[in-house]
């Protein structure tokens, strides 16, 4: 033996010259015979046979028939040692195609109880997957071993393989225990199904550590690993004794050689003519042949090989070592050793019988007849998958056949030149006895021989001397091919391995010789050829082991590998479900708590502990600190004082906000909150004053509440009053409250329901408020004249009110029922003008003498409009009086007037018609003569005369026009979730079928990977549509014109919906897929999952995919993380918990990075959400990048002023590189005025953008804006710095676009007229300016609707600056005071008359305002307006209408506009507003 | 033609060498050279911050490059071991060889270097193996990647070592794992490093943008850097073993180890989270912010300021502001906002003012700003003066 040779690869690589890749693992199989497959690619014939119904009529049958030869089983177990070392073929390809086989009805192992429905499992082998695309290229079967005899059996193919078998220690296998190999610690790939005797999957650290994955199958083919194991070491040892000096790497290698080359021995010239019988030997060895193909036959290795499974015994016999002739009679309580208990647990009796009794037990064991008889240990005990832990061998063999495309019985005699054969002439002995069951045959076949299976056919031809003659033909021809073809063969001379005496060495060994050297055998008690047991040979058998009398079988096992998922299952999907019913909860919990706390804690820090000036000076008046609850959003720090019975409550440096004044007999009414509420919370105290809002004052502590409510009572006692004192739930308490707001409402229900009793109009009333149930509560209330003043929007000492007060309220001087309020207000409606004037007379007839002092009316009308903010002086109201009086007939210089004076006074007031009844009342057409201000809008109205289809038309037709771009995007949006669902839907249902996903879950998978991609989508788009800072740059982009960027945060809404629905879906569709999942063999999930990995005794369970995988657990932290964001986001949440809202909105941070982490371990497919994401994240990141670049920070407010309505005006210095645009708007905050997770607070520039400053009018409405207020008080008052101010901006809004029609409608109610403020002065500046060119607006109609320009005269201001400076009248200025309207009629009257005098006299300035701009009193009627706007501006095509307000006027001005655009040939009108 | 020469023959250059020169490596790092240079060139040209901005401007290129270079580089886990082995078949030549396998976190490189001619009884005469050196990239980074690389490669008929090389990291069974291990130690460190390059992306836009709010990204490349390292750590195989005969005939193994990838970006990582928390710290107790960068200043109102300034608060702020616009506008109402601004007192501003009176205190007040101050505020105060020096000069002149 040489130190150097050529280095024989492990793979069978290189071995032919010409085609290195011939006889590889992992090359194809041999194809000698046409293929047939019932397409001619890779179907298998479903139409032949069932393999198991074969199987049972003639493969069945009696054991314990001894082989006529002599065949000893270590002859049949032999050729399975023969078989793993050539070939592999029966490995799974993915995706699993998994054929059944079905089972007769009453089969007698699968289908005792007669139910006809198992079917035995069988997969389809692997191949190469460059074959089975074409006709010409049908499926090709993949052999896994080397085809060469080479060893592969002992040392695997592979390099790693080989390393973790070696010890590389003088060129020897490493060994475990002596003289067996380690066992599988390090877990090398050896195969591990689970043993179906004990049916469980058993860990992979108690087999052998061998060559052959398949090794440890049973004790007969793990004995054969362990003699040749040591027949290496043997060998090993021998050369290291010889050759002392050689590596390990020599030494490894020539005793590798040496195993080759006694192994091709054995099996070329011992093992195949034992199997193939006396008669048939291969022909002598010639030469290297290296055009002879070395391959594996389908023939061969699907039918032919299986032969020698009908000579497998039902059990083995095991020998005692030694000289005597002993076998065990007593195996495990059974005589022999049962085949079918001892799958895969062959190392268990190998250690314990030692191999040395197994081989010797083989060795006098005679094997069954070479019959078509199976034993049913392999025809119907071998193992199987889990799922079915019996199988038929037989029936595989079959399934085999047919799925390697081998030829029919007949057409493979003709490929191997033998004739074809009969139903009777196959086997004509066989024929003779069983003629039935060929008949039977014959008949499943349909008669037709043609159809025969090659393995049915060759197995019906064996008989007493071996396989039959195909059989024969196929095995030689194999063995010959391999032997000639390869290059490393021991006899072939050129490779120059071997000298001709060592050839002739090898020529000698036999397998008896093996196991000589290998185990403790005494030669004697082995025969000289080990393959036969022939007469006189030592230690015959003692009897022909046959199953009567051995261990049973366990019977063959369904079971599902979902058991024990249910539980982690269902508490999983419970779990998921339950976790937006808990954010719900929570959210409820956070809301409730708001309103049991009564305020937003997360923003009002404020204690009852601060610090008190005047406390202590003096001593004997009670004082405690508290919180004054005044709304929701506002509470204050006060100090309750209470002297003597007043109680005073002061601000906390001093000044008096309110005081209650028990009086004698008094009932005083008290409620404070239950006792021991939380302890952050002190208690509330509920003190109820007559005709007054209610006092709700807030407590440091239960013993303040005591000592309170004792001081109360000590008040109330000093002058007999009585007290009642309640307690009362928190939120039940604050609810009941009465507070400012409260009253007003009530106040607002009031009058409403009585001018609506008084005009006997409906429509007055509120209709959102159910009167039933309050009316008897309203007919009780009773108004105190302070009341009645601020209705009037007067003050309580005003002279009109007084005299008003006094004449109505007939029963109490100090209240006025509802009743007494009706009946006025009757008389003044519905009686005759004249009756009107009479009250009117008395009214002002202080003295009753039927005359009415001039003075006196004077003062009245001064009062009058005092109270309107009328913007004259005194001597000019006089002078105006007087020549109204004039006007009317009155001589200057009368005292008095007489009723007639009065009666033509009034007379140019329409009889029937009270003025300022609101115009837009059907009936009421106004007359033009007589209404000036509103002769604009006097048009006759073109009333749509149309049949209702067309309405319909028109009325579509209006809305697309209105939101033709909503609409158009909507709808791409819609369509392209559509379009990527069904994208992804398509390619997972029918393009990703090599991915194995369609078989497992079914239309789940395509339906959850779909939902994905559009779920993807909206994520992306989503993050779109908040980038403001963006969405600003681009509003001045043609892109505006395209895309109503308006809307963004409604799309924004949509695109959440959207999201959620998909999210749903998707989720709902795995949790339906892992139930699939979870029903998987282990082959299949190898197959799904190729990037997951388990060991060989692992099976995944529903946890494992849940809560181990990187997916499983982002997957269900996402659930929970999009539930909480939804949740929050919902908009009761929103409007009461709005931190919370913010809070969790911030998770989306999480949701991203938690969606990119759960696409990345590629479990189903390449994550795709980053290339969806990663340019809106650029942008979003962008968006966010402009966001800081555009925070101003510590900017100084340099003039503050709080006006009335609870506005707050602020003005502070610019940043020098701030920009903006006249209508949009900015956040700010304030470092002073910390709110968590509120801290900014969006509000519209008021100044123009020319102006130096900002400036800001910021209502109080919510805790911020409150806070903001005292502070802004404070500061103003001690002149302390004002807070600094923080601001981030500008946004932009659709207001800002005016300057893009040549007509522009501008509405502005309420405190949303400042963006006009800045819009007006900036349309002035720049008409003004030589900067027009850049304005299109050739006219601007401002309509400015208030309750009372009182409360506004800063913007009063403005108009009248922008109308100083508007020249060539572009701007249009209307006011509508709507407070006048609905409060008294009378007043309005007054005023009315005034105006009208006024604007005669003073060139069309009005007395209220100063301002030429007409004044309405009522609201709007924008249906007219618009109408009106279309006849004046017939050749505009578009007109903008910019509106700013509460929600009803937009949702009125939208109406109107929808309404006025389905007058298709008329100017359009596109809407753009803000909501407050 | 004589001008041609009489006879053109076709013309038949001899086969180019090709050089060693790696130049995709040279077209990806130009990327980050190039402004390097860029920058280098005008160096002389930036006035202020020298330093400073010198050293975030390294760093930054150098962190870029790094994360870069890691992604693309094979040498996250690298070993290399002196063999003696056959390498092909139809011979019994043994050869000393160099075998080298480099792993990064999508591919993987094999080489196998020549190095001398062991023992061999049936060399072809004139055969020559001295320029026999290989060095195959394999990508590593699908799942079955490795098992075609290695179908490939016995197609190609590489070297036997290189197969063997291969065959490891084909396998996909049970403890036969070790490609798998590096393919998904690859997949997820690509991951964290893409991710961390997304925030060296973003901290150039901030340091381009807004510098004060650089640190944090900075300080996030530095932590996903460190997360890179430690999933490459925490996933990749703890033993790759291939087993060979080494120079003295025993066994040696091809162990791979951590390499220079790895423990580049391990500094990164390091050096970006000191660097990010350096400044988040001093930006946070207003010990230095870096404000600046290129001389831009881009976001004077948005982060905080050093705070030696007199931190007036407000006040300041209008100043500050005015004065810029000073220095912007050039406009005599900016100059009267100055003078007449009453907090202006407080400060330097004054006798800024007065510099264009006297020129002893614009002599002081230069001499106050030559003194190397680093932050803007200084620098501000300091253009302000050159500013109102200017209109002084040309009216003495």
């Amino acid at each position: 033996i040489q130190q150097n040779e050529e280095f024989q690869r492990y793979d069978g690589w290189y071995n032919n010259l010409a085609n290195s890749e011939w006889g590889s693992a992992g090359s194809r199989l041999h194809r000698d015979a046409r293929s047939y497959y019932s397409d001619g690619v890779y179907s298998v014939n479903n139409s032949l046979p069932s393999a198991r119904e074969l199987s049972d009529i003639l493969f069945k049958g009696e054991s314990g028939i001894p082989n006529t030869r002599g065949c000893t089983t270590l002859l049949a177990f032999f050729s399975q040692v023969v078989a793993y070392e050539i070939m592999q073929s029966n490995g799974v390809s993915c995706p699993l195609e998994t054929l059944k086989i079905q089972v007769p009805l009453c089969d007698n192992v699968f289908d005792k109880e007669c139910e006809g429905k198992t079917e035995i499992p069988f997969t389809r082998a692997k191949y190469d997957k460059a074959t089975g695309n074409g006709l010409n290229s049908p499926r090709e079967q993949i052999n896994e071993r080397t085809s060469w005899i080479d060893g592969s059996f002992i040392y695997g193919t592979t390099q790693p393989w080989v390393s973790s078998l070696r010890s590389f220690k003088q060129g020897r296998l490493a060994e475990g225990v002596p003289g067996y190999p380690p066992l599988n610690n390090p877990h090398i790939p050896l195969n591990n199904p689970a043993p179906p005797q004990v049916h469980r999957l058993m860990s992979p650290d108690r087999l052998f550590m061998l060559g052959d994955s398949r090794v440890n199958e049973n004790p007969g083919l793990l004995s054969f690993g362990l003699i040749l194991f040591r027949w290496h070491n043997y060998n090993a040892n021998q050369i290291h004794r010889e050759h002392p000096d050689w590596t390990d790497e020599q030494i490894f290698q020539a005793a590798r050689r040496l195993v080759i080359a006694s192994m091709q021995k054995i099996i070329a010239y011992d093992f195949v003519p034992g199997l193939l019988g006396e008669d048939v030997r291969l022909s002598n060895y010639t030469k290297y042949m290296p055009h002879v193909p070395p391959g594996i036959s389908h023939a061969f290795g699907a039918a032919a090989f299986r032969f020698p499974h009908s000579i497998v015994p039902p059990a083995m016999l095991l020998r005692k070592r030694g000289n005597k002739c002993e076998f065990r009679t007593e195996v495990g309580g059974y005589p022999a050793l049962r085949l079918c208990q001892n799958w895969w647990n062959a190392q268990d009796i190998v250690k314990e019988y030692s191999v040395d009794e197994i081989i010797l037990g083989m060795a006098s064991q005679i094997a069954e007849r070479d019959d078509n008889i199976v034993v049913e240990d392999l025809r119907d005990y071998i193992f199987g998958p889990m799922h079915f832990s019996r199988l038929d061998v037989v029936a595989s063999s079959i399934m085999r056949g047919r799925d390697n495309g081998v030829p029919p019985y007949n057409e493979l005699r003709r490929t191997f030149g033998l004739a074809p054969k009969t139903w009777e002439t196959m086997n004509e002995d066989f024929y003779k006895k069983h003629t039935a069951k060929v008949e039977k045959l014959k008949e499943l076949y349909g008669g037709n021989i043609l159809y025969l299976d090659a393995y049915v056919g060759g197995m019906l031809e064996g008989g007493e001397n071996g396989p039959g003659e195909l059989f024969k033909e196929i095995i030689k021809d194999q063995f010959t091919r391999i032997r000639d073809g390869d290059r490393f063969w021991f006899e072939n001379k050129l490779n120059g391995l071997f000298t001709d005496e060592e050839v002739q060495m090898i020529h000698s060994i036999t397998l008896r010789d093996i196991i000589k050297a290998t185990t403790d055998i005494d030669e004697t008690m082995l025969q000289k050829d080990v393959f036969f047991f022939k007469e006189g040979d030592p230690c015959p058998q003692p009897f022909q082991v046959n199953t009567t009398g051995l261990e049973p079988c366990v019977p063959f096992m369904q079971s599902t590998y979902w058991t024990d998922n249910d539980t982690t299952y269902v508490f999983t999907l419970i779990g998921l479900a339950c976790v937006p019913l808990i954010c719900y909860g929570i959210g409820r919990y956070l809301v409730n708590r708001r309103i049991a706390i009564g305020h937003n804690s997360a923003c009002d820090s404020l204690t009852t502990d601060f610090a008190n000036d005047d406390c202590g000076a003096k001593g004997d008046i009670y004082g405690v600190n508290a919180l004054e609850w005044l709304q929701e959003e506002y509470i204050r720090q006060v100090r309750i004082e209470i002297e003597n019975t007043t109680l005073a409550v002061k601000k906390p440096r001093g000044g008096i906000l309110r005081k209650i004044r028990f009086e004698t007999g008094q009932k005083i009414e008290l409620f404070h909150s239950m006792p021991n509420p939380s302890a952050m919370h002190g208690p509330f105290v509920l003190l109820s004053q007559k005709n007054n809002h209610h006092l709700v004052i807030r407590l440091s502590s239960d013993r303040d509440l005591s000592k309170f409510l004792d001081q109360i009572r000590q008040a109330a006692s000093g002058i007999n009053a009585e007290v009642i004192i309640k307690d009362e739930e928190n939120s039940i308490l604050l609810s009941q409250a009465i507070t400012k707001e409260r009253r007003q409402d009530r106040l607002d229900l009031f009058f409403r329901e009585a001018y609506a009793k008084a005009f006997n109009d409906s429509e007055l009333q509120d209709s959102e408020t159910s009167f039933d149930s309050s009316n008897d509560d309203i007919l009780n209330e009773t108004i105190s004249r302070e009341e009645l003043a601020s209705a009037m929007g007067m003050k309580a000492n005003n002279e009109f009110v007084k005299r008003m007060f006094a004449m109505t309220a007939k029963h109490n001087e100090d209240s006025l029922s509802f009743n007494e309020f009706l009946t006025v207000l009757r008389e003044f409606v519905n009686a005759p003008q004249k009756q009107k004037l009479q009250t009117l007379f008395k009214m002002c007839d202080l003295e009753g003498k039927n005359k009415v002092l001039r003075k006196d009316l004077a003062e009245l009308v001064k009062s009058l409009n005092q109270t309107a903010g009328v913007h004259i002086t005194e001597s000019v109201q006089l002078r105006l009086f007087n020549e109204v009086l004039h006007y009317a007939g009155v001589s200057n210089d009368a005292k008095y007037l007489t009723y007639d004076d009065f009666n033509a006074l009034f007379s140019d007031i329409p009889d029937k018609q009270p003025v300022g009844l609101p115009f837009n009342r059907k009936n009421y057409q106004p007359s033009i003569g007589e209404t000036s201000s509103l002769n604009s809008f006097a048009v006759v109205d073109r009333s749509i005369n149309s049949s209702a289809p067309l309405t319909l038309i028109h009325k579509v037709s209006a809305f697309l026009e209105t939101y033709r771009q909503h609409v158009f995007i909507v709808f791409c949006f819609v369509a392209i979730n559509l379009v990527l669902f069904f994208e992804r839907f398509w390619h997972y249902r029918y393009m990703a079928e090599n991915r194995d996903l369609r078989r497992v879950m079914g239309a789940g998978i395509a339906i959850t990977r779909g939902a994905a991609g559009a779920l993807s989508f909206c994520m992306a788009l989503i993050l779109l549509t908040v980038c403001r800072n963006i969405i600003t740059l681009l509003r001045e982009t043609v892109i505006a014109q395209y895309i109503p960027f308006d809307s963004a945060i409604a799309f924004h809404k949509i695109v959440a919906l959207f999201a959620a629905f998909w999210a749903t879906l998707h989720t709902v569709g795995h949790c339906v897929n892992f139930y699939h999942v979870g029903t998987q063999s282990q082959e299949g999930l190898a197959c799904l999952f190729q990037e997951a990995f388990f060991g060989s005794n692992f099976l995944p369970s529903i946890s494992y995919w849940f809560f181990s995988t990187i997916t499983g657990l982002t997957g269900i932290a996402l659930v929970a993380v999009m539930c909480i964001i939804y949740v929050f986001a919902l908009p009761c949440f929103i409007k009461r918990a709005y931190h919370a809202f913010r809070l969790t909105h911030l998770l989306n941070i999480a949701f991203y990075a938690l969606t990119l982490l759960h696409g990345l371990p590629k479990l189903l497919d390449s994550p795709k959400f980053g290339y969806y994401v990663v340019g809106p994240i650029v942008l979003f990141v962008i968006d966010r990048i402009i966001g800081l670049m555009q925070y101003y920070k510590k900017l100084e407010i340099v003039n503050a002023e709080i006006l009335p309505s609870d506005i707050i005006y602020i003005e502070y210095r610019r940043p020098r590189e701030f920009k903006y645009k006249s209508g949009q708007w900015v956040t700010v905050s304030s470092p002073s005025i910390s709110c968590t997770f509120n801290e900014s607070h969006a509000f519209s520039i008021a100044s123009s953008p020319q102006d130096e400053n900002m400036k800001l009018y910021i209502k109080a409405v919510g805790p911020w804006t409150w806070k903001l207020r005292s502070e802004l008080i404070r500061s103003l008052n001690t002149g302390s710095p004002f807070p600094l101010i923080h601001m981030k901006g500008p946004y932009g809004d659709g207001n800002q676009e005016w300057m893009d029609y040549e007509v522009a409608i501008m509405v502005g109610a309420g405190i949303g007229v400042t963006p006009y403020a800045s819009t007006l002065v900036d349309l002035v500046q720049r008409t003004s300016s030589d900067s027009f060119h850049r304005v299109r607006c050739r006219k601007v109609y401002f309509l400015w609707v208030c309750s009372t320009h009182k409360n506004y005269e800063w913007f009063v201001d403005v108009l009248k600056n922008v109308e100083d400076q508007a020249r060539s009248g572009i701007l249009e200025t209307h006011i509508f005071v709507t407070q006048t309207f609905h409060k008294f009629d009378l007043r309005t009257t007054m005023l009315y008359i005034c105006e009208k005098h006024f604007r005669a006299t003073n060139s069309g300035i009005s007395m209220f305002t100063g301002l030429h701009a007409k004044n309405h009193f009522g609201r709007p009627n924008f249906k007219a307006f618009f109408q009106f706007i279309q006849s004046e501006h017939k050749e505009q095509s578009k007109i903008g209408v910019f509106s700013c307000g509460p929600v009803n006027l937009n949702e009125s001005i939208a109406e109107g506009c929808a309404d006025a655009n389905r007058q298709r040939d008329a100017p359009s009108f596109a809407h753009r507003f803000e909501t407050f | 033609m004589w001008w041609f020469g009489g006879n053109p023959s076709p013309s038949d250059y001899p086969n180019a060498a090709i050089p060693n020169f790696n130049m995709h490596a040279f077209v990806i790092f130009s990327v980050f050279l190039i402004p390097l240079i860029a920058y280098i060139l005008i160096l002389p040209g930036v006035r202020r911050k020298r330093v400073v901005t010198t050293v975030t401007y390294v760093l930054m290129l150098a962190v870029g490059g790094a994360l870069i270079a890691s992604l693309i580089y094979p040498c996250w886990a690298s070993g290399s071991q002196m063999i003696y082995t056959q390498f092909r078949g139809h011979s019994n030549e043994r050869i000393l060889a160099k075998i080298g396998v480099e792993i990064g976190l999508q591919k993987v490189n094999v080489t196998l270097k020549f190095e001398r001619l062991l023992s061999s009884n049936d060399v072809l005469p004139g055969s020559d193996m001295t320029e026999l050196y290989y060095n195959e990239g394999f990508d590593i980074s699908g799942i079955s990647s490795m098992a075609e690389a290695l179908h490939h490669g016995l197609e190609n008929g590489l070297p036997y070592p290189m197969l063997s090389v291969l065959e490891y990291f084909s396998l996909n069974q049970d403890s036969f794992d070790w490609g798998r291990h590096y393919r998904v130690a690859g997949h997820y460190t690509h991951a964290a490093i893409w991710f961390a390059f997304a925030c060296w992306c973003l901290s150039v836009v901030l340091m381009l943008f807004l510098p004060h709010n650089a640190y944090k990204s900075i300080l996030a490349t530095g932590i996903s850097c460190l997360i890179a390292c430690l999933v490459y750590l925490l996933l990749s195989p703890c033993e790759l073993r291939i087993a060979f005969t080494g120079e003295n005939f025993e066994r040696v193994d091809l162990t791979a180890t951590f390499s220079f990838c790895f423990y580049l970006i391990f500094a990164i990582g390091i050096l970006c989270v000191l660097c990010g928390l350096g400044l988040g710290i001093c930006e946070h107790w207003r010990i230095y912010t870096l404000s600046t960068f290129l001389d831009a200043s881009l976001d004077e109102h948005v982060g905080p300021k050093w705070k030696k300034l007199p931190t007036g608060g407000p006040a300041l702020q209008g100043v500050q502001i005015g004065a810029y616009g000073t220095n912007t506008t050039n406009s005599s109402r900016d100059k009267n906002d100055i003078s007449s601004d009453k907090t202006a007192g407080s400060s330097g501003f004054q006798s800024r003012t007065s510099t264009c009176q006297s020129s002893a205190s614009s002599a002081s007040l230069r001499s106050q700003s030559s003194i190397e101050t680093v932050h803007d505020e200084a620098e501000l105060e300091r253009t302000h003066v050159h500013f109102l020096q200017e209109p002084c000069s040309s009216s003495s002149t």
